[in-house]
């Protein structure tokens, strides 16, 4: 059992993390790829006071190892759900359950959008977990689409079970490199239930397949954690970066304007310091 | 008490009563099924008023395949022997009672 889950991997969750660690919190950082966002492709930040001239990735290098030598536990896994229960947290992140009595939410403003169609037929054909539902897949035909390469260790994973992977790419990322899968062009615009099969429509035409499996790397706040209250896209919080359920905090850019680092820094420190003080 | 199904004892448990019959497919490499179980063993305790069973779909292959399962969690509802409703994915525990509620 973690005191502090932190989900989230930019400059907001490595700032809550260091605070944490210095109020004697056992805590972890759940990020899934720091390649993905922004700051990582941000060549040059001229306003963070103290580092001149410095480029995203060096920032990020520099908040996580600072971060890491405080003792944040680092969990590189998508998290997926939050689940309230007796008075503490399940995180589910990838396929493992990590229990914790609070959680911060730093995931960033990113905002990932579902393909018209795949939120009606999860559980009918379309699914967001390979190891869940894979073998339900077993001998069949499947569509793999991913947002980013942690898709490509799931089409693998499903190239055993299946007797065919075709792989479409929602967003640039390094494709598999594997004989049993298929890699498909054209960009994917829906998906549509055909009798017991679901059609993968891309602007190219479309392919039917008995199963297909979604996957990205992040997801959005009230999917995460069903019952937060936001406020239009982001998160509602006080000013300890609370929300609008008890023992769970946001801070940085999923809770608004500025996108700014200095202002994610100051906000992942005031969450920490509230996490703290309410864990006490 | 939540009861372990298989296609052996599955008719029998969901037609043996008239209360709500709520089955919770699941298997231990889950993720989410582990996250909901404490949730389904939970309800399980406080609701006297619905009977509530369990089907490992390693186990019990042919009782997924029979109800068209192809993604787990699933939570099938029965009443009367009917199956009344089905929710796919991990919910949380207010969403639970509403889907348990939908029987009445």
């Amino acid at each position: 059992m973690y005191d502090l889950l932190i989900i989230g991997g930019g400059p907001a969750a490595f700032s809550c993390a260091m605070t944490a660690r210095k109020r004697g919190l056992h805590c972890a950082v759940v990020s899934a790829d720091a390649t993905t966002g922004w700051l990582w492709r941000a060549e040059q930040l001229d306003n963070y006071p103290g580092m001149p001239a410095v480029s995203g990735r060096e920032l990020l290098r520099v908040f996580r190892q600072q971060a890491e030598d405080l003792g944040a536990e680092i969990i590189h896994a998508v998290a997926r759900q939050i689940q309230s229960f007796g008075g503490s947290f399940m995180v589910l992140a990838g396929n493992d359950v990590l229990e914790s009595k609070a959680v911060v939410l730093a995931m960033g403003a990113a905002r990932p959008k579902l393909l018209p169609g795949e939120e009606e037929l999860i559980g009918m054909g379309v699914s967001w977990c390979g190891t869940c539902d894979g073998m339900f897949y077993r001998g069949k035909r499947v569509a793999v689409l991913s947002a980013w390469e942690g898709g490509v260790e799931e089409a693998v994973f499903l190239a055993g079970l299946a007797s065919a992977v075709d792989y479409y790419t929602l967003a640039p990322h390094a494709a598999p490199d594997d004989a049993r899968i298929r890699l498909c062009g054209g960009r994917v615009k829906e998906l549509r239930r055909e009798g017991k099969e679901i059609a993968v429509v891309t602007d190219q035409g479309e392919e039917r397949y008995d199963g297909v499996f979604v996957f990205r790397p992040a997801v959005a706040p009230d999917r995460l954690l069903p019952g937060l209250e936001l406020d239009g896209a982001f998160i509602r919080v006080n000013r300890r970066m609370a929300t609008s359920i008890p023992h769970v905090y946001a801070c940085g850019d999923c809770t608004g304007q500025p996108l700014q680092v200095a202002k994610a820094v100051g906000e992942g420190n005031v969450a920490a310091i509230s996490a703290a003080e309410d864990l006490m | 008490m939540i009861t372990e199904l298989t296609s052996a004892n599955f008719d029998t448990f969901v037609k043996g009563t008239d209360k709500p019959v709520l089955i919770d497919f699941w298997a231990p490499w889950c993720g989410p099924c582990r996250m909901l179980s404490p949730l389904v063993d939970s309800l399980a305790g406080e609701r006297a008023d619905i009977a509530v069973g369990k089907v490992n779909v390693d186990e019990a292959p042919d009782l997924a395949m029979r109800f068209g399962v192809q993604g787990i969690p699933t939570l099938l509802l029965f009443k009367n022997g009917e199956k009344v409703n089905q929710s796919v994915g991990l919910i949380p525990a207010a969403a639970l009672q509403e889907f348990v509620d939908s029987a009445k």
